[in-house]
């Protein structure tokens, strides 16, 4: 059984100091590696219909962090990154679905709806570092598990799409 | 009650579903979890045959970049998802369970160390370094078979099936248990039901007879008259006692007295139909629910027949006489029968309908059953309504006592007086002081009216001595219930101290009936009564059993001749002989002789020949408010005598007799 057992849940939510407004900006343009695009029912872009998004842009917009334990890594590991909501809110998403693909052409799609109350990140970095592809990274949606046991099973493990580099909003 | 059943039916039942319900949930969580394991054994085997796919594509992107096809970020990338991969497989607990399939272990490692020994081939083929491509690809397609093995086993592999079947097992096993669990608790269900039932049966039955109790007779007869409401039907009531039972219970014993009561329910069972209701409602007394015929109205003379002869048939069974305990009985029974709804449509007058009837039967001794009359009731009504408004009469002294002069038949002086209780009832208007003795002791009332009337007798009595009058004795009339059930001496007592009368002017009144042989066996009370110099006299001697063994064990001062007799000295031809004889054996047994019932003046000459020297009646006086008395005491005081004009009319005669 891949459920995370005796769980020590440090769920911690924690804003940095980087407040930036969000909204009704104009999107710049990713200077470095785009990591990210995002297409589908969006009200901004910055590139044709989509938006696209390199590691600088997505570490200057708010960010979040909390510990958890998964079914696929060892001990409590602390994650940072963009809370989706964010994000969304950022891009002017406009829909109740998400559809998130991985580099390995992997993909899930999400319910916003049924994740609306919890801080579901964009994690960027493990325990301070940057993740590797081999390390799930760059980009892996992380879900608190630890602090919200209702969302430990197979259905939100699914969602928790590691090598994230496409979002389609629905 | 029939609330509190269906509530104890809904929360049985409530009861029922909850543990339905749970046992259902449960065995449904743990078919999910059962499925659960399958998803975690197929997530497991997803890792590996992704393993499998991403090595394929490193391999393919290796081969592609060999020809120019593909980019370095494209090689770059398969390489490190191929890696990505190995780690999902090495850690976490999703695919532990492909860490443990046989060899994985040693795959796992053995990928890893190639990974790490090529990490620096990859940037040297990116570079351009085909011979390196070359080897790499050597090297990955050798660690193909063992990926693609154990991607098969991690799906089919001898574990895999092994622990889905045994998920399989235990699912079925717990169903099993859970079927167990279920049957055991319908068992437990049903279990309850039948005690619940089998304690509703004792609590509803006398366990002597076997007969239902007073309880369920009630029930059913609820039942019968909802019945008889429908269709308009009839039923009577019948209440059967048997007679004399305390009687043989306290000669033959309990034992037999059971065996009797048995053998009677017996009986019962065997005269009466088979829808018929019998029970035992009390120690010795029986009731039996008939139904009447449904021929729609009958004549009243009908259901008397038709009731009339069941109860004839229980009393000809019931005294069909029995040997028990080798002693011969002959049980007889009284029945009332009270007809629904004839003499009432309420089941309990019903019942008490019959009781009283019952009592009417017992007490006539005819026929042994009694139909309910309504007058039966006014009388049980009359009494009952007396009882309580002379227990108010006594609190609010609203009983009143009035005095017949006792007189000295010599001298016309009054010797004493008899004090007679008087109640102007407001509804029912004179009441005779027989009826309130009666009801008295009926309702536990004795003891409260004795001391009311022996208080207040005594209290009046020194009222005339503190009035200056000459002494006077006063007689008053005890209830024999004082004496047996009350501490007769102690009230006495109590009440010539708390009024200050001397004792030697009381003289209580004892009436010869039947409890005179109860106060003869506790003659205690009599000899402290003597002891206080209270003075006992012998009321309506010659009526009641006139045993002269009375006159010999009681210390009596005085005897009083019934009025009955000095009636007789009014027949023609005068029969002068019972008056003589009692006046005679007074004389011999020194007891002081007064007559009652003194209507006509010529009584006098008779009585004063015999030499009875005291009298009281109607020609003197009624029985009088105080007040008057108080004034023929007050004349006496005076010198006159009250009853002066006797001395001359009783010596006339006696000269005449002389001459």
């Amino acid at each position: 059984m891949f459920r995370a057992k005796t769980i020590f849940c440090i769920g911690l939510l924690f804003l940095f100091s980087t407040t930036q407004v969000l909204a009704s900006e104009q999107l710049s343009s990713p200077s470095g590696k785009v990591i990210l695009s995002i297409s589908g029912k969006i009200e901004q872009h910055n590139s044709g219909d989509e938006v696209l998004l390199d590691r600088q842009m997505l570490e200057s917009l708010p960010q979040y962090q909390f510990t958890t334990e998964t079914p696929w890594t060892e001990g409590p590991h602390q994650y940072q990154g963009v809370l989706l909501s964010e994000l969304l809110r950022h891009i002017g998403a406009r829909g109740d679905t998400i559809i998130a693909y991985a580099l390995n052409d992997y993909f899930a799609e999400i319910n916003l709806k049924q994740i609306r109350d919890y801080p579901i990140i964009l994690a960027l970095k493990n325990d301070g570092k940057a993740m590797r592809v081999r390390d799930k990274g760059p980009i892996w949606i992380m879900y608190p598990l630890s602090k919200y046991p209702e969302l430990d099973n197979s259905i939100h493990h699914a969602s928790m799409v590691w090598q994230l580099n496409r979002l389609e909003v629905r | 009650m029939l609330r509190k059943l269906t509530l104890r039916i809904v929360l049985l039942v409530l009861v029922v579903v909850i543990f339905a319900v749970s046992s259902g949930l449960s065995f449904f969580r743990h078919a999910e979890t059962s499925k659960m394991l399958e998803v975690t054994l197929k997530t497991g085997a997803w890792a590996a045959s992704e393993l499998e796919k991403d090595l394929l594509k490193l391999v393919h992107s290796l081969e592609l970049f060999q020809f120019g096809q593909s980019t370095p970020e494209e090689l770059e990338l398969r390489y490190e998802l191929f890696w990505s991969r190995l780690n999902v497989l090495k850690t976490g607990d999703e695919t532990s369970e492909i860490r443990q399939l046989e060899g994985a272990a040693e795959l796992l490692i053995n990928l890893e160390r190639t990974l790490r020994v090529k990490e620096q081939s990859i940037s040297k083929i990116v570079d351009g370094d085909s011979q390196a491509a070359a080897e790499l690809i050597q090297e990955l397609k050798q660690l193909v078979i063992p990926v693609r093995q154990l991607s098969v086993s991690s799906f089919n592999g001898k574990d895999r099936i092994l622990k889905l079947q045994l998920a399989k097992k235990l699912q079925y096993e717990f169903g099993v248990s859970l079927i167990g669990l279920l049957v055991s608790g319908l068992l437990l269900v049903i279990m309850l039901l039948q005690q619940s039932a089998r304690n509703r049966e004792q609590a509803l039955h006398d366990s002597l007879t076997g007969l239902p109790n007073r309880k369920f007779f009630k029930e059913q007869l609820k039942l019968f008259e909802a019945r008889c409401a429908r269709t308009e039907g009839k039923l009577a009531v019948h209440i059967i006692d048997l007679n004399d039972f305390k009687n043989i219970n306290d000669t033959l014993g309990h034992t037999a007295g059971d065996k009797l009561l048995v053998e009677i329910a017996n009986r019962l069972r065997s005269c009466v139909r088979q829808h018929d209701v019998v029970a035992r409602i009390g120690g010795d007394e029986f009731a039996v629910i008939q139904e009447g015929p449904l021929e729609g109205l009958q004549e009243r003379a009908h259901d008397i027949d038709i009731f009339g002869k069941l109860a004839s048939r229980i009393c000809e069974q019931i005294a069909k006489p029995l040997v028990v305990e080798n002693n011969q009985v002959y049980p007889s029974t009284s029945i009332g029968i009270s007809v629904y709804p004839n003499d009432t449509v309420l089941v309990d007058q019903l019942m008490i309908n019959a009781d009283i009837a019952m009592y009417r039967a017992k007490k006539e001794k005819g026929l042994g059953y009694r139909f309910f009359e309504p007058e039966m009731n006014a009388v049980i009504q009359r009494r009952k309504g007396l009882s309580d408004d002379l227990r108010r009469a006594l609190e609010d002294d609203h009983l009143m006592l009035f005095y017949q002069p006792i007189v000295d038949l010599e001298s016309g002086l009054i010797d004493g007086v008899e004090a007679l209780l008087r109640w102007q009832h407001e509804s029912y208007g004179y009441i005779s002081p027989l009826e309130i003795v009666s009801v008295a002791e009926q309702f536990a009332l004795a003891e409260e009216l004795n001391s009311w009337v022996l208080r207040r007798a005594c209290q009046q009595s020194q009222h005339w001595v503190d009035q200056g009058f000459s002494r006077i004795v006063m007689n008053v009339n005890i209830s024999p219930a004082m004496y047996i059930l009350h501490d007769l001496a102690a009230t006495v007592e109590a009440t010539l101290r708390e009024t200050g009368m001397p004792a030697d002017l009381l003289v209580l009144e004892v009436t010869e009936d039947t409890t005179m042989q109860d106060i003869e066996s506790s003659p205690d009370i009599i000899k402290r009564l003597c002891k206080l110099g209270v003075s006992l006299a012998l009321d309506d001697f010659g009526t009641g059993y006139s045993s002269l063994s009375h006159l010999r064990k009681l210390p009596f001062q005085k005897l009083k001749i019934d009025k009955s007799f000095i009636q007789d000295l009014n027949n023609r031809p005068k029969d002068l002989r019972f008056i003589k004889t009692i006046i005679s054996l007074a004389k011999t047994l020194n007891l002081q002789v007064v007559a009652e019932g003194i209507e006509l003046e010529e009584n006098l000459h008779d009585l004063l020949a015999e030499g009875c020297r005291y009298g009281q009646g109607y020609l003197f006086s009624r029985p009088v408010p105080a007040e008057e008395i108080a004034q023929l005491l007050q004349q006496q005081a005076a010198g006159k005598r009250p009853y002066d004009w006797i001395r001359n009319r009783t010596r006339e005669p006696v000269a005449r007799i002389h001459k």
